[in-house]
């Protein structure tokens, strides 16, 4: 509840044009947008956080709603830049660039090196999935986002929702049953 | 899994692994700086108010390491006898210029506000027989003895000598401040005649004033010069380019005649009368 209070008085005032508000916005919602532009693989992801920033700071006055729903119309909102950004790139194949901030890396090229790798086997273990299926299966288990977020993220009913991530586990999961245990997923949980 | 997933089965330790990893490298991703599209609604270019991130993090580690290194450099080059030497230089010099600036003390060659290595000053009051002040400034090496290079000569004492006005007569003559030596104890010898010409004796002028020799030689060249006149008046003309060197000589004998006798108004025409009787004797 304080939350909700915090953020209804910081959304009211963001959209009464208050810049200190639209910062504190950008504080608490840019990290996890630009995490899912990454994990989907979004070419010229920074730029794109950025749009989806513009867009929403220009349409707070139309949004009604709390902070989860602030929160899923953001990755709404994200998913769309996301996919005139490829659009934008003229289709080109996606190349995943590693990022700088490594969580739990000491900086060096080694381990830098190591994190991309892994982040590209991570990666590839979607591969497998279609888009629709991936944008569930991140925003579900990735985001940390509910089923009704989720069917407002990606502009689909629940049901919907619900039959993308059931086949996108199976997918998952015959994957694996094929495929050895990669070494590196029991290194990361540990 | 978090109660948002409350509605999915066991995914199985394959499935969470692989979401965990997921989740640990994109749910907490730092954003990057807001760009100047941005600025119309919030400030930009601003510190992101999260916990330290990775990057962050690892500039600083890189900052801290690499000072480190180049404290540990600087260390171990103090630690050798070349470093030594240079640090106690370096602290050395700063002491003396911080010292100079100060003005605790006084290095020859530092520079200050005294340019002149050495300064007369005349009184204005420059009376002819009598000085009443004569300030000699020195700057002498020896910064200790400053105290010694401000010199007041008077000449309340009547009774040291006749000499008196002769030597303030010779302060007065700027061009022979060089020939002035200043003892520590402040007294002002003049310097021993050059040349040691036979003088003839007066009354008056018996002392080692060099001025007087000077004025004697000159009173001597003079005759001598008379003579050389009177010989090349009877030789040909071809010297007679000798006979105007000698009249210039004689010319200039007589300018220092009346430098001379400048200074010799100073004395008592009577002590002048009988130098000159016994010149001509």
């Amino acid at each position: 509840m304080v939350r909700d209070r915090r953020f209804k008085r910081r959304f009211e005032a963001a959209a009464a044009g208050d810049p200190s508000s639209c910062r504190w916005l950008w504080d608490h919602y840019a990290g996890p947008i630009t995490g899912f532009l990454r994990a989907r693989g979004t070419p010229d992801a920074d730029e794109v956080v950025n749009d989806v920033f513009l867009a929403a700071f220009s349409g707070l006055a139309r949004f009604d709603g709390d902070e989860s729903d602030f929160r899923a119309w953001l990755y709404r909102i994200a998913r769309n830049k996301r996919v005139d950004a490829i659009r934008r790139k003229g289709r080109r194949p996606v190349v995943f660039s590693p990022d700088d901030d490594l969580p739990g890396g000491d900086g060096s090229a080694e381990s830098e090196a190591i994190a991309a790798l892994e982040d590209a086997e991570l990666r590839a273990v979607l591969d497998v999935l279609t888009p629709d299926q991936r944008d569930v299966i991140i925003l579900r288990f990735v985001s940390d986002l509910s089923l009704e977020q989720t069917a407002t993220a990606v502009d689909k009913p629940i049901g919907a929702v619900k039959s993308l991530q059931h086949r996108g586990l199976e997918q998952l999961r015959g994957r694996y049953s094929q495929q050895p245990y990669p070494a590196h997923l029991s290194a990361t949980m540990s | 899994m978090t109660e948002m997933h409350d509605d999915v089965p066991d995914l199985g330790l394959e499935l969470e692994s692989t979401f965990g990893g997921l989740q640990h490298r994109y749910a907490n991703a730092t954003p990057p700086p807001a760009a100047s599209v941005l600025a119309p609604f919030m400030p930009v270019g601003l510190t992101i108010d999260r916990p330290s991130s990775t990057a962050s993090a690892h500039w600083q580690t890189r900052f801290r390491t690499r000072r480190k290194k180049i404290m540990s450099t600087i260390g171990a080059f103090i630690g050798t006898t070349v470093g030594k030497v240079v640090l106690g230089t370096t602290v050395a010099v700063a002491s003396v210029g911080g010292g100079q600036v100060a003005g605790v003390i006084d290095v020859v060659g530092l520079g200050g506000d005294d340019a002149d290595p050495i300064a007369v000053v005349e009184p204005e009051s420059s009376g002819d027989d009598v000085c009443d002040e004569v300030v000699v400034e020195v700057e002498s090496e020896d910064a200790t003895s400053a105290a010694d290079d401000e010199v007041c000569t008077t000449d309340e004492d009547e009774a040291d000598d006749q000499g008196d006005d002769a030597d303030d007569d010779a302060d007065d003559d700027a061009d022979e401040v060089e020939a002035v030596e200043v003892e520590s104890d402040g007294d002002v010898k003049p310097k021993p005649p050059v040349t040691a010409a036979p003088q003839p004796k007066t009354e008056h002028v018996e002392s080692d004033d060099r001025d007087d020799h000077v004025d004697h030689d000159d009173d001597s060249d003079d005759e001598s010069d008379h003579e050389s006149d009177d010989v090349s008046d009877h030789d040909d003309d071809h010297e007679s380019d000798d006979d105007h060197e000698s009249d210039d000589d004689h010319e200039s004998d007589h300018d220092s005649d009346r430098v001379d006798d400048r200074s010799g108004d100073r004395q008592p025409a009577e002590q002048d009368a009988e130098v000159r009787s016994e010149r001509k004797d």
